[in-house]
């Protein structure tokens, strides 16, 4: 594997986008550090270099399970087997957030607030909510998403 | 992106998600990944940028510096065993700051660079 080739490939083709890792790495840092622009931009090629290896490290382990679509406990494994098992913790716990985050409303947790509801109360709630809802993209008071940010990617 | 927030404040940006499954994708012995598991290697990726940026910013601070240079990343890279395994090689060759002028071999310590096994 010859990792500059693999830089040089790609800048050409994919990165990560330069203004968006500014801001991420300089939240990520004290106020008053600052980091010089060579440095930044090393920073963010050894972000992609890491994604590299690990989707790399995935889909090694993932193949060797005899499996054709990489899936999370191949990463996992792969975090471990490059000695980055203290990310795994802090990873999954992230997984299992944005699991809940993705679980439609109407029927993750927001149900389950104690007394029991009829299926007629259900069915009143659910209307209620889709009317808040539309109300709410009428008035045209969403909150901008991300460009960058796909939710749901599947190859 | 954040609103009510005063436009001095600067949020927290996402990590851009669908550039990493690009970056994913251009290895071409990668066929298929599950969303969660790209959710895990962007995660991962995040986690990994924000490792080495408190290290690199760590040393800049042991040697009473405020901007972090790549020379302290460096340092940073080979503080830790598997990121120095895979990422050294990627950075620049070390310059020699103070005297351009002699002709001091690279001071890479051998010992540092594992023999590819």
């Amino acid at each position: 594997m010859e990792p500059m080739d693999i830089v040089g490939k790609i800048k050409e083709d994919a990165s990560l986008p330069k203004a968006t890792m500014t801001k991420i790495i300089k939240e990520m840092l004290p106020p008053d550090v600052r980091v010089a622009r060579d440095a930044q931009d090393l920073l963010i090629e050894c972000c992609v270099e890491f994604i590299n290896l690990i989707s790399s490290e995935s889909n090694e382990v993932c193949n060797r399970e005899d499996k054709r679509t990489i899936a999370p406990e191949h990463v996992l494994k792969a975090l471990e087997v490059l000695g980055f098992g203290e990310y795994i913790e802090e990873v999954y716990a992230a997984y299992e957030q944005h699991k809940l985050e993705t679980v439609d409303g109407l029927r993750g947790g927001k149900w389950s607030n104690g007394a029991e509801m009829t299926e007629e109360e259900a069915v009143a709630e659910q209307q209620r909510m889709f009317a808040e809802a539309r109300a709410r993209m009428k008035g045209g008071a969403t909150t901008p998403r991300q460009p960058d940010n796909d939710p749901n990617p599947e190859s | 992106m954040a609103e009510g927030e005063d436009s001095t404040e600067t949020v927290k940006p996402a990590f851009p998600v669908g550039r990493v499954k690009k970056i994913v994708k251009l290895d071409r012995d990668i066929s298929k990944l599950t969303s969660e598991a790209l959710f895990l290697i962007s995660r991962s990726a995040e986690l990994f940028l924000q490792f080495l940026s408190e290290r690199s910013a760590e040393v800049a601070a042991e040697k009473k510096r405020r901007i972090v240079k790549i020379e302290h990343l460096r340092i940073a890279v080979k503080r830790h065993q598997p990121t120095s395994d895979f990422l050294l090689d990627s950075f620049p060759p070390p310059r020699s700051p103070d005297h351009p002028a002699s002709n001091r071999p690279p001071s890479k310590a051998v010992k540092d660079y594992p023999a590819p096994g």
